[in-house]
């Protein structure tokens, strides 16, 4: 990891901004969630500002996965509010046709489309989403594979990459598509550890570039390096805050 | 022992050729329609809605169910009366091919939906959420993103029937039709019938399947283990 970006603490590098000013790009309120009777979120809140970097953690099963679905709108949910953009998503209601290929989603798994060449994942949902020419999205693709440092392998199929190349792979498909939002989750707990650093160098490089972010990680030292924002999500319900300290609960007693 | 050297011989030879040219035409014109119908019903058979569902279930059940010959035999005896009872007019000559590739291609088309349905349930869910992320439409989705990984999938398979329908083509020996439009294995059977020589025009007819099933076995297993190295290793 370079030492600038994993040096500098993650509130130095919005110096002289008051907390409140950017606006909001996504909130939930009070978002409650049960499966079969089973309670998983009992009233989770967070607000998300554009050019922040929230850091979601808890402990495994605390339901982290569920909140991104449920912004992503690949899960429906009980009740409370979720506004993205300031569009609302409003429980039980069809997730709004505004905010489809807004909110950029990275996997566990990079998911990428394994039939598809590298350039081909990238440029997918521009031609057939944006409508965008193919020279035009080509163009677009192969500038977010440079960004995140995969440019060279645009001809490849997913196959013959390493899982830290797939992951960034995953990101620069995602960042394709200009979402007002990227939600991470866990995107390196898959990864062999001598793979991790160059996903997260990333991942920092992009918080310093101001790209609005939620990171569900496991990883708190990370966490701490990448986000402005903190939320520990325990019990089905959520505590945010701007200090670090949040986390503190997470570490396994010494 | 003396067999007559009729295969090689003026006009056998020629029968021999337009039943070989015929079996191609067969087996491609209703492997390629199958294919196409197998699609269709796969994506009509994965809606929500009821209706188109329930219809592509049932020709699923009713193809995959019933055996080729009896089925032949409706569609070109039975259903001819049925269809001068009703209108008072006749089939016309040509309809018994047409009838033929139908029921060769539904038959096929069935088994290739069913098939394309397992590897529908293989592609990882993951990947249609993903897309569906992407904003990509239910369509699109389905078009770039599941059924080729589905048809990558199950490729060995949908080669294995692609075969069985070639070979299904001598079915057409149950159909009436003109002696023109005789498949191989029909034109063996009218040589054999004017020569009185069975094991000449039989062999021949043999090896030439023989040839058909490798040469495009062949192809298949290619095509099929070159898509499957992508979508197994690249799971993730």
């Amino acid at each position: 990891m370079p030492a600038d970006l994993t040096t500098r603490p993650a509130a130095d590098r919005h110096p002289g901004r008051a907390p409140d000013e950017p606006r909001v790009v996504l909130n939930l309120d009070q978002i409650t969630k049960r499966f079969n009777e089973r309670p998983v979120l009992s009233g989770v809140s967070l607000t998300l500002r554009q050019g922040e970097v929230l850091a979601l953690c808890g402990p495994s099963g605390s339901g982290k996965t569920t909140v991104i679905r449920i912004i992503s709108g690949l899960a429906p949910f009980d009740s409370g509010l979720c506004t993205i953009d300031g569009t609302a998503v409003n429980a039980g209601q069809p997730y709004p046709r505004r905010l489809y290929g807004s909110v950029g989603v990275i996997f566990q798994d990079a998911c990428l489309f394994p039939h598809m060449t590298v350039l081909a994942n990238v440029t997918l949902a521009l031609r057939k989403f944006k409508r965008l020419p193919a020279a035009q999205a080509r163009q677009r693709g192969i500038a977010e594979l440079e960004r995140m440092g995969v440019a060279p392998l645009a001809d490849r199929y997913p196959a013959t990459l390493s899982g830290g190349e797939r992951q960034r792979v995953a990101i620069a498909r995602a960042l394709a598509l200009d979402p007002l939002v990227l939600l991470l989750d866990e995107p390196t707990a898959n990864l062999d550890p001598g793979l991790v650093d160059e996903v997260c160098e990333r991942i920092l490089a992009l918080a310093c570039a101001g790209t609005t972010m939620l990171l569900v990680t496991h990883a708190i030292d990370f966490a701490r390096q990448a986000a402005t924002a903190f939320a520990l999500l325990r019990e089905g319900t959520c505590q945010c805050s701007r200090d670090p300290g949040t986390l503190d609960h997470l570490r396994p007693p010494r | 022992m003396h067999f007559g050297n009729y295969v090689f011989a003026e006009p056998y030879l020629g029968w021999l050729v337009r039943g070989i040219l015929m079996t191609l035409l067969i087996s491609v014109v209703s492997g390629t329609a199958a294919a196409l119908l197998g699609l269709w019903v796969t994506r009509l058979r994965l809606t929500s809605r009821r209706g188109p569902r329930l219809a592509a279930d049932t020709f699923v059940m009713i193809f995959r169910n019933l055996p080729l010959v009896p089925l032949l035999l409706f569609v070109t005896f039975a259903l001819p009366r049925l269809w001068l009872q009703v209108t008072g007019r006749a089939f016309p000559i040509w309809a018994d091919l047409y009838l033929l590739l139908a029921v060769l291609s539904a038959d096929s088309g069935a088994n290739f939906a069913e098939i394309l349905r397992a590897g529908v349930l293989g592609v990882a869910p993951q990947q249609q959420e993903v897309a569906r992320t992407m904003g990509l439409s239910a369509g699109a989705i389905r078009w770039h993103v599941v059924f080729p990984q589905a048809a990558r999938i199950v490729a060995p398979a949908l080669a294995t029937r692609w075969i069985q329908n070639m070979k299904n083509s001598t079915m057409a020996l149950v159909v009436p039709l003109p002696l023109g439009l005789l498949e191989m294995a029909g034109q063996a059977e009218r040589i054999a019938g004017e020569t009185f020589s069975w094991v000449q025009p039989l062999t021949a007819i043999a090896v030439v399947y023989l040839l058909l099933s490798l040469g495009s076995g062949w192809f298949l297993n290619r095509w099929a283990s070159r898509a499957q190295a992508r979508v197994q290793a690249g799971a993730a």
